[in-house]
């Protein structure tokens, strides 16, 4: 059994489920939780999501889960994986946000907007390829060689973070282009599901265990 | 590059898994888990799990003898599982996205199949008795997660929209429904032909010609799948479909793996990654 704690942040929107199956199957003692006294005690935390965004930020700030956040990401320097919706909170703001004052977490730079090439159909599901901007701790082979840009992933969103922002490393090419993953000291996000998406999902989630 | 998904339906009956001809006749062929492990290792891009028990004792039997063999409905259904208890087995190990559908009437059923491990919801009948079920969902949980169901008979050269597992004909046109979903907020269309289910006499390929005009999100063919070639025709014909079926995977050892070398030796874009 592996040592590490991991909370899966529990706000009522998403698949936890999901990513806690996928985490157990690696042998890892896994909370999904809201609770802070069990975040301060992780020593890794998952933000996932699906919804909206300015909903999901909406119930995070009602239980004052941002402040928590902050604190174990910014001071403490957890690490932190956000995955779909939970990638986006973590990025400047949405343009899905309702009313301007909801804004992101700001970690990572950039904005997150519709994916809006009208020949492809929103939202984009299924299986894609994504391409290296930069090295990646966490996208890479168990050889650290990195992921190629031959396997797939698998993505079911209407909204992304835009293409090339400083902190991305794999972009997709899809409804005009976007960062598939982004990373920024102890902070990663990646836009598609990693619990989803069989063997090259796997290899994410436990380097990430191993971070 | 997007690729194209190839998905098996399982379907389940009183927790056995059967197969289905013409919405009827129903014929047992395997474990509720065990099945959906090998179509996750023959390389199944997503799964499509339908609870399809007419009653609330979908228990489970899952002795051997009952494989393979035509059972009438009276002998299905004794046993221990109930349809929630395979969805969390099978979540539990499925390491594709699983969408989990049949008889989900309420936000409380939505919430307990995601919660159990669900990663899409397949409502059909629901939305036809109230249309804001859709945008309920989508607010709470987001469009992604819904899948519409849209069961068509084809009737003097007209297709019909059905719902109450084909029991019930609504009075909408089938393009108008179609825009009512996605306008409800559907993330996603399973679009199935039920004259050709279990028929093996291809998609409806003029249906499906009719109708991706009006389909902004990704819209999922089903109906009628007897040859590997029947997707391919599909695919030749008209783009922006995803493909199910369901039948032709039963009995068939590594059918799956040798419909995609097939397909994609063809030509078609699909994931081929070593799983």
């Amino acid at each position: 059994m592996n040592k590490k704690k991991f909370v899966i942040i529990d706000y009522d929107h998403g698949n936890l489920s999901s990513v806690r199956n996928a985490l157990v199957r690696e042998g890892c003692q896994v909370k999904i939780t809201r609770d802070k006294s069990a975040i301060h005690s992780a020593t890794h935390i998952i933000l996932p999501g699906v919804g909206s965004f300015s909903s999901g930020m909406s119930v995070l700030k009602e239980h004052g889960l941002n402040e928590i956040l902050s604190e174990e990401v910014l001071i403490k320097q957890k690490p932190i994986l956000g995955i779909c919706l939970g990638m986006q909170f973590l990025c400047e703001a949405s343009e899905e946000a309702d009313e301007a004052q909801i804004k992101g977490f700001g970690w990572i730079n950039g904005w997150v907007k519709e994916l809006n090439n009208t020949k492809d159909k929103v939202p984009h599901t299924g299986w894609n390829t994504i391409t290296r901007v930069k090295d990646s701790l966490i996208l890479k082979d168990d050889d650290s060689s990195i992921i190629s840009n031959k396997e797939h992933f698998y993505f079911v969103h209407s909204y992304a973070l835009e293409i090339d922002s400083s902190d991305t490393v794999f972009n997709c090419d899809y409804g005009g282009g976007f960062s598939a993953a982004v990373e920024k000291d102890n902070i990663f996000g990646v836009q598609f599901h990693p619990e989803k998406s069989q063997n090259p999902g796997c290899k994410i989630i436990k380097n990430f265990i191993d971070i | 590059m997007l690729k194209k998904r190839i998905i098996p339906v399982v379907l389940l009956k009183n927790g056995i898994i059967v197969r289905s001809k013409s919405f009827n006749r129903y014929q047992s062929t395997g474990n509720y888990l065990t099945q959906i492990q090998r179509y996750e290792d023959w390389g199944a891009d997503e799964i499509l799990y339908i609870n399809i028990s007419s009653d609330e004792s979908h228990l489970l039997e899952d002795s051997p003898k009952t494989i393979g063999s035509t059972s009438s409905k009276s002998e299905l259904g004794k046993g221990r599982k109930t349809f929630a208890e395979c969805v969390n087995s099978v979540a539990e190990v499925c390491r594709i996205p699983l969408t989990v559908g049949g008889g989900i009437r309420s936000i409380e059923d939505v919430a307990n199949y995601l919660k159990l491990g669900a990663d899409k919801i397949m409502i059909n009948t629901a939305a036809h008795y109230n249309l804001e079920f859709i945008s309920q969902i989508a607010k709470q949980f987001g469009s992604q997660c819904i899948v519409c169901g849209v069961d068509v008979r084809k009737e003097n050269d007209t297709w019909n929209v059905y719902y109450e597992s084909g029991k019930v004909k609504s009075e909408i046109s089938i393009e108008e429904w179609i825009k009512k979903v996605q306008d409800f907020g559907a993330g996603e269309l399973l679009l199935h032909s039920i004259d050709r289910d279990g028929l093996s006499c291809g998609y409806d390929l003029e249906l499906l010609k009719f109708i991706e005009p009006y389909c902004k999100v990704p819209v999922i063919a089903l109906g009628g799948v007897g040859q590997f070639d029947d997707i391919y025709k599909l695919h030749a014909s008209v783009d922006g479909f995803d493909y199910a079926a369901a039948n032709i995977f039963h009995f068939t050892e590594q059918s799956l793996i040798k419909m995609k070398k097939h397909l994609y030796e063809k030509g078609m874009p699909l994931r081929m990654d070593k799983v």
